[in-house]
């Protein structure tokens, strides 16, 4: 185990160092001279001048490159062009906001399309099969913007069931008041995608010759499905949700956007909109970080719960 | 009598589908609607203001009370997200620039499905961003398996170093979230258009491809079939691509198709939120954009279009996916 | 009354009938062997009776009475009823240990509870041989024989009266099939078990069956008493089944094939011998042959797997060198070191004066042509998506014979007839094919480089005996025809003597025994030859 963590965080050190590269390449190079785009936001040309020394976008690519490795490895990546708040701190205090909404959201999700899938797969080739199959294929070809905006309008503004948007400075309140129909729209956008693709999962298993062996054992068919079918499941499950949650903790923008939640996506957002570039920088890199050890804890969960698997 | 090949008995498997099939022909019919746009013979005249701001569609009836004010942009719909609208200055730009050729004639009170804010048919901006949407699709799509299939073939049949180098570029790409990666590319790239938006996206979306096509490569290469072309002498380009690729090429259609859908999603999302197709063409993410604050005044048509032309398109692409990887599948050879 | 009676059972999935109708009993504590080759339809009609056929495609119609009553053989599986597969390693739940599984039937049928039901775990596994300590295995830390023991140890956990074992040794080498077997014997008359053995091996039926059923097609051909069916086979579908294996102990020249029983000619006549005079040139010669593989370990350890271990042998002009080995044993490995498939570790293999392992890849071209591979599995080696005059034409296309295609066509359609395929075969698609007709589009495909040698690796093991029969006949007459030389690799032991002039024996990469073909069957010196030999199943008849 020890000898396996230790090999997978050695193999970060490649990783970590292709994300630097890649970003330098994307800000530094394709993305030019960041003091045109402050230009328009300050027009003092002498202070102009003075960011770009501060910035060193006069030097070298190469010193600049070494500016951006030190910046990482001191974890200090500036301060925002936009708002002059220190990066870290942008990080530190988004990432509550952030989870608050993605943990329930995953809970639920993955609990709701689990026992969906479970249920079309044990009705595989039915009518109700068949009929829920469709209804996911739709379900999921409507844009999530879709979601967003009308069920704001319907429950929010309409009918009044929540707030708008917002945020409180309590835990609970976040939670219960400011977070549920975000959380309410996730599961709904998530539950389709995630019933189909697990249904294949239990569909492979229900397959299986063990099945067999189990119902030749005279077991019955509910514990052939709950026992012995799901624990197999489970495992591209748990992984597979897992997976997920890197994705989520920026992709769930749109979600934060709308519903004025502070996180890290709608910081992403307002930083891409500002071009402030520090702030994309720095989320990029301790994102790509934070995948990375959530991939390693995926897969060290992933071999803790299938035995096949054995560590080394 | 013909043999039949493997094609020929998917695409016999194929048409007994008649879901899959019927999807197919919806997208046949989308295909020839982007190809109406695109040589002008339909919807050319999208952006004509031709009717009353937010005139209602044909099967509600005219608005009475909004004929009196025709002037949009005085209702100031209350903004309750808070957010700028990105696309807000821009289209102000052009509503007045616009006006003085369109103010002079008759504006019509109702159209099929409703006119938007200024008076521009719903129904020709829907089939009009049809095109954007789809094209986009489709060759962000082509790039991003070309890419895939190229580098998961090189990688998963030659192995060692190519196979560690791809990898690295694979776990560096994965390692950032994809739309966080895509926002990243959008937000250095000062131009915008279409051609940008398939190149971000066909750019950053080869890595599911990737793996996949790297697998499939690592399972054949050690097949018996390649082993006795090794045997009888075949080169590795020709076991690669001569032998290997036509019996991976179910995998990679498959996730041409799947991707198709992937990017026509993405790029709605980035054109909704300013950083796609530009003000001065049509898509479906440009019409949720405005419907946001439509939807405020009780102005449903246009979601609802762009909504329902999306999810037809989407769905029966989709349907045609499944249908296909079932017609596909190696197994019922 | 018997213990189990099948009446008129019929069972078809969509565009197949796959039994037509069958009837057959079970007695108390008898022993049925139900026979057939692929797609004969015994397997279906055993997972019938136990009501283990996928509802939404099977339909099943007819009786099937236990006790005398219908319908009650479906109820009582698990308890009364128990049933062992062919796979042992699937059939098992994977991410369950072994005395979780066992267990499971205990609590269900026999409401076993805590230590009651750990002593009877442990006891089970004591009876199939396997040690009490392994109860908290998973399967994959098992061996395939291991495996087949918690199959056995879960079947019989509720002493069933009856015991369905579907060709429950196949997957098995065929040294632990002859323990699984004797282990299977011993709990049958010690618990007074009934049982259905299904097989494809007739070998097997002599040593396990009182009575045998013998089918094809979904239809029962012969059944009677075991001594009856093998002294007088009433069917000529039985007789030529119980002739087209190659027998142990003598060597036709030719093979009986069904077609010689079912078109009403008898059994070809005389005899072919075997063995080297000793003048023959050598044509392949390998020495200290070896080849290893490795596993990263740690952090950055590797381990040494060693597959073949310093192997010589030498391969004589227009004969046959037979490999016998179980699975693991490096035969398939040394094939694919003499193909250049895989480069080796250590030895050298001299072959018309050069050394093969030193040549570079262009260099090796022309010796490619020289040396030819026909591989195990006929489903996997064609190219399903080129059609056969396209498999045929490629070899002769890289390696510039013929001067275009119309030449390369007429000799494609020459070889088709030499391994007895129509001309109309050059346009089709491999899955068009038979598993028989695939693997002599193989040879064929082979044949297009005129090989000096042909390695024939488990060439005909993946087919039924009878189809087996017809082509080991082709292979003599092509090797009687080319004079190639061949080294032809196999597990079975029966066939191995029969092809051979010399054999190698293999065992965990090493040669344990070489020698002349009969001498080596007649007077095994090593023991692990001595092992095999003895446990060839109805070696006795």
């Amino acid at each position: 185990m020890a000898a396996y963590t230790l090999r997978r965080l050695w193999q970060f050190v490649p990783t970590l160092a292709g994300v630097v590269l890649l970003v330098f390449f994307l800000f530094n190079w394709v993305g030019g001279d960041p003091a045109y785009l402050l230009a328009g936001k300050i027009s003092n040309p002498a202070m102009i001048e003075n960011i770009r020394r501060q910035l060193g976008v006069d030097q070298s690519y190469a010193v600049q490159l070494w500016i951006f490795v030190k910046q990482i490895l001191g974890g200090d990546f500036g301060a925002s062009w936009a708002t002059n708040e220190r990066v870290s701190s942008i990080f530190a205090t988004r990432l509550g906001p952030s989870l608050t909404v993605l943990v329930p959201l995953l809970l639920i999700s993955t609990l709701l399309g689990m026992a969906g899938a479970m249920l079309v797969a044990y009705l595989r080739g039915s009518l109700t099969d068949r009929a829920v199959m469709i209804a996911c294929t739709v379900g999921q070809s409507i844009s999530i913007l879709v979601y967003i905006l009308v069920f704001q309008y319907f429950f929010a503004y309409h009918l009044g069931w929540f707030p708008v948007q917002g945020w409180g400075t309590t835990f609970g309140e976040n939670l219960a008041r400011y977070s549920a129909l975000a959380i309410v729209v996730g599961v709904v956008v998530s539950l389709a995608p995630d019933i189909r693709l697990y249904r294949t999962f239990f569909l492979d298993e229900i397959g299986q010759d063990y099945v067999r062996t189990a119902r030749a054992k005279g077991m019955s068919e509910t514990r052939v499905m709950w026992v012995h079918v799901l624990r197999n499941a489970a495992i591209p499950i748990v992984t597979n949700v897992l997976l997920q949650l890197p994705g989520l903790l920026a992709g769930a923008f749109l979600i934060e956007r709308f519903f004025g939640i502070p996180g890290i996506g709608r910081e992403v957002i307002l930083a891409v909109e500002r071009s402030d570039f520090p702030v994309i920088k720095a989320v990029t890199v301790y994102v790509a970080i934070a995948t990375m050890v959530i991939n390693l804890v995926a897969d060290l969960l992933y071999r803790a719960i299938d035995p096949r698997v054995q560590l080394n | 009598m013909r043999e039949q090949g493997v094609w020929g008995l998917a695409w016999q498997r194929f048409r007994g589908d008649r879901l899959g099939f019927a999807s197919l022909l919806v997208v046949l019919a989308y295909v020839a609607i982007m190809l109406g746009t695109a040589s002008g013979w339909l919807a050319r005249d999208w952006s004509e203001e031709r009717a009353l701001s937010y005139a209602p569609p044909t099967f509600i009836g005219p608005d009475t009370a909004a004929a009196v004010s025709p002037v949009a942009e005085k209702r100031g719909a209350p903004d309750d997200y808070g957010i700028p609208d990105p696309l807000a200055p821009d289209l102000a730009e052009i509503a007045k620039t616009l006006s003085g050729a369109a103010g002079t004639k008759a504006r019509a009170a109702t159209l099929a499905l409703g006119a938007d804010k200024w008076g521009r048919d719903v129904l020709k901006k829907t089939v009009k961003g049809a095109e954007v949407s789809l094209f986009v699709g489709l060759a962000a799509a082509a790039l991003a398996t070309l890419l895939g299939t190229l580098f998961g073939a090189l990688a998963g049949y030659h192995g060692r170093w190519i196979d560690d180098f791809f990898n690295w570029v694979y776990s560096v790409f994965t390692s950032i979230p994809y739309l966080l990666l895509v926002l990243a590319v959008a937000a250095v790239v000062q131009q915008k258009g279409v051609l940008t938006v398939i190149l971000i996206l066909g750019l950053t979306g080869w890595t599911g491809i990737f793996r996949l096509v790297r697998a499939e490569y690592m399972k054949h290469k050690v097949r018996e079939y390649v082993l006795a072309a090794d045997a009888i002498g075949a080169s590795p380009a020709r076991r690669m691509f001569v032998h290997i690729l036509p019996n991976v090429s179910h995998v990679v259609l498959v996730q041409l198709s799947l991707h198709v859908v992937l990017f026509i999603k993405s790029e709605v999302i980035l054109t909704f939120l300013g950083f796609g197709v530009g003000v001065e063409t049509v898509s479906w993410g440009s019409m949720l954009a405005e419907a946001g604050t439509e939807l405020l005044l009780g102005k449903w048509w246009q979601i609802t279009a762009a909504t329902v032309a999306m999810a037809a398109l989407v769905t029966a692409f989709s349907l045609f996916t499944d249908a296909m990887r079932d017609a596909l599948d190696p197994r019922l050879q | 009354m018997s213990l189990l009676e099948v009446r008129d059972l019929s069972v078809a999935f969509p565009g197949v009938q796959a039994v037509k109708g069958i009837s057959f009993d079970v007695p108390v504590r008898g022993s049925v062997a139900l026979v057939g080759e692929s797609g004969s339809g015994k397997s279906v009609t055993a997972l019938s009776i136990m009501g283990l056929l996928p509802k939404e495609s099977a339909t099943v119609r007819g009786q099937v009475l236990y006790r005398g009553q219908p319908g009650q053989a479906a109820r009582v599986r698990g308890s009364e009823i128990a049933m062992i597969f062919q796979e042992p390693m699937s059939s098992l739940n994977p991410v369950f240990p072994v005395a979780f599984q066992i267990g499971e039937v205990l609590s269900k049928h026999l409401g076993l509870l805590g230590r009651a039901l750990r002593e009877r775990i442990a006891a089970l596994l004591e009876e199939v041989g396997l040690p009490a300590a392994r109860a908290d295995a998973y399967p994959f830390q098992l061996s395939g024989g291991q495996q087949q023991r918690v199959m056995i140890a879960m079947a019989i956990a509720c002493e069933p009266k009856l015991l369905i074992a579907d060709e429950p040794t196949t997957a098995l080498d065929v040294t632990v099939q002859r323990q699984i077997l004797d282990l299977i014997a011993g709990l049958r008359s010690r618990h007074e078990m009934a049982m259905l053995f299904i097989t494809h091996d007739l070998g097997l039926v002599s040593e396990i069956a009182d009575q045998v059923i013998v089918m094809r097609d979904g239809e029962i051909r012969e059944q009677g008493a075991t001594a009856q069916i093998f002294a007088t086979p009433k069917d000529a579908y039985t007789r030529a089944l119980l002739a087209c294996r190659p027998p142990i102990g003598r060597r036709p020249s030719r093979l009986p094939v069904i077609d010689d029983f079912l078109g009403g000619g008898g059994p070809p006549s005389g005899e072919r011998s075997r063995g080297l005079r000793g003048d023959e040139p050598t044509v392949l010669e390998a020495r200290g042959l070896a080849k290893s593989f490795y596993l990263r370990e740690g952090l950055l350890r590797k381990r040494e797997l060693p597959a073949v271990k310093g192997a010589s042998f030498r391969i004589a002009k227009g004969r046959t060198l037979g490999v016998v080995g179980e699975s693991g044993s490096g035969k398939t490995t040394l094939a694919w070191l003499l193909t250049r498939l895989h480069p080796a570790s250590a030895g050298e293999v001299r072959f018309d004066g050069a050394d093969l392992l030193k040549v570079d890849a262009r260099s090796a071209m022309p010796y490619k042509r020289r040396i030819q591979i026909v591989f195990q599995n006929p489903y996997a080696s064609l190219n399903p998506r080129f059609t056969i005059g396209q498999i045929l034409a490629e070899p002769m296309l890289i390696h510039g014979i013929g001067a275009d295609g119309a030449e390369r066509r007429s000799r494609a359609l020459n070889l088709l007839a030499k391994v007895g395929l129509p001309a109309q075969a050059l346009d089709k698609y491999p899955h068009e094919f038979s598993g028989g007709q695939r693997q002599r589009i193989a040879i064929a495909r082979a044949l297009t480089l005129t090989p000096e040698l042909l390695i024939l690796d488990e060439s005909v093991s993946a087919l039924d005996v009878s189809v087996q029969a017809q082509l080991l006949n082709l292979l003599q007459d092509l090797q009687d025809e080319y004079g190639m030389s061949y080294l032809f690799i196999s597990h079975d032991l029966a066939v191995v003597r029969y092809m051979s002039d010399e054999v190698i024996v293999m065992k965990d990469g090493e040669i344990v025994e070489a020698g002349a073909a009969d001498e080596l069957f007649a007077r095994p010196r090593h023991p692990y030859t001595q092992t095999l030999l003895a446990s060839i199943p109805g070696r006795a008849q």
